[in-house]
């Protein structure tokens, strides 16, 4: 019994040093950039789909949506769906062990729920409640859940293990989940609004990431993990580089 | 999807709001005053200072594109370590690059990237970049700002400022924790593999490109 425990550790050993091996190629990490992408192949298939997704059904969408509704009404759309997301944030502040954020969020749902017509405006950022976003997947990561392997989740893009666990989840947690009938229809509506809004808002940007970048998958991937870290407060603290280490001569 | 279209809009931006008036004129007396010799906080706040005012400048001019390209490719020159900047791009794929590859390729990449974010700065016409902190780090400093666009949450974008070629310059820019030279070393990489390793032909595509 004993004997099989100890047969385990250099089969350990010698997988943990092939990793190591694998992570200090310099090729191998520039690469990808040192995310942890074991499922490349699967994911660019996704990402491709996803992005055909955009090309025929939301960019187009987007695109109207920008001609035809008024400037001032746009950020109005965004700001409902917006509202629909607060209950979900109080819960996950709470889970969090943060009962002020939580507080926070349920008092933004209500004032902009009532005062705010709706969500349709954000009376509650000038009382100084601002949006204070989260998730299931901030939940996990709070519980020091790790981030696991980059995942191209289908229609709802890049992610992570942990954040897809956490998507699911949120599914489940957010209170405007118990809507039905007329009222969940409405919702569903004013979700869908609000992406639409959303795609037509960085309309520019995500285009040069899709259409125009060498390697949209690539950059999709780098920006999803880097942002998605430093926004949980996890990002590397060793910021970069030390500007005297490389070699510039002749550029 | 939200969170990676917004923070990619930001890419975009590369701290290009427009100024205040209060900004401007702090701005302008700090191109009068004498730069110091040594970096510290204060120089290196305001190189930054300086880079956020002169950029609102070319916003404000109302020029054609194309004079607003030349114009912030001359900004990026004066304020930026373009040969680290071009260097870190290249990344491993440097190492075998000739000497006349290598200066092509840092003055076709500087003008790619004036195009590439010089095209998105009039779309933040009416926002502003607030100069925060200063953070020391171990060979560098990080001037962060906050970005104030209208109809949507503040946003962060730091500036890493050195002095490794004996003068002050800003090295990298991380928005909303994304760093942008390693966004464009992948985005290199990614037109080298295309040309299967031609680095004649990447730098080409490069004059084309942004």
């Amino acid at each position: 019994m004993f004997m099989s425990r100890f047969q385990i550790v250099p089969a350990c050993l010698i997988l943990i040093s092939g990793a190591l091996a694998a992570c200090s190629n310099p090729e191998i990490d520039q690469a990808t950039n040192g995310i942890n992408d074991p499922y490349e192949a699967l994911n660019r298939t996704t990402y491709s789909v996803n992005k055909a997704i955009d090309t025929v059904a939301l960019r187009p969408t987007a695109q109207l949506f920008g001609a035809i509704v008024p400037k001032d009404i746009q950020p109005l759309v965004r700001n409902a769906a917006d509202n629909l997301g607060t209950p979900k944030n109080a819960v996950n502040h709470l889970l969090q062990g943060d009962p002020k954020d939580a507080l926070g969020s349920t008092m933004r749902f209500a004032i902009n729920s009532t005062l705010g017509l709706g969500g349709l405006f954000d009376p509650a950022s000038e009382f100084g409640l601002a949006a204070n976003e989260t998730d299931f997947g901030e939940t996990l990561s709070v519980m020091g859940a790790p981030e696991g392997a980059y995942v191209v989740l289908p229609v709802f893009g890049p992610s992570n293990a942990r954040d897809a666990a956490g998507t699911v989840v949120d599914f489940f947690l957010d209170p405007m989940g118990q809507l039905t009938g007329a009222d969940a229809q409405i919702a569903l509506g004013v979700r869908a609004a609000g992406i639409i809004a959303t795609r037509d808002q960085f309309g520019d940007t995500i285009d040069s990431i899709l259409y125009d970048s060498a390697d949209g998958y690539a950059q999709s991937r780098l920006l999803f993990v880097q942002n998605r870290r430093f926004s949980l407060g996890v990002a590397d603290d060793d910021m970069g580089e030390d500007p005297f280490d490389l070699d510039t001569d002749g550029f | 999807m939200m969170i990676w279209a917004k923070t990619h809009s930001t890419l975009i931006l590369m701290g290009s709001r427009m100024l205040t008036r209060r900004l401007f004129i702090t701005g302008a007396l700090a191109l009068v005053a004498q730069p110091s010799l040594a970096l510290d906080q204060s120089s290196a706040k305001a190189l930054i200072t300086r880079l956020v005012d002169q950029i609102n400048v070319v916003i404000d001019s109302g020029q054609s594109e194309t004079g607003m390209y030349l114009e912030f490719e001359k900004i990026f020159k004066k304020f930026a370590d373009t040969s680290f900047i071009a260097a870190y791009a290249m990344g491993a794929d440097g190492r075998r690059a000739t000497a006349s590859q290598k200066q092509s390729f840092s003055n076709a990449f500087t003008g790619y990237l004036s195009r590439r974010y010089g095209a998105r700065f009039r779309e933040f016409i009416g926002g502003r970049l607030e100069v925060k902190s200063v953070t020391k780090h171990k060979r560098f400093y990080e001037v962060s700002t906050t970005a104030y666009l209208r109809g949507e949450a503040p946003f962060t974008v730091s500036f890493h400022v050195s002095d490794r070629t004996g003068k002050d310059l800003f090295f990298n820019m991380y928005i909303e924790g994304v760093n942008m030279l390693l966004s464009e070393r992948t985005e290199i990489g990614a037109m080298l593999d295309r040309r299967r390793g031609n680095i004649d032909a990447m730098i080409a595509d490069l004059h084309k490109a942004g």
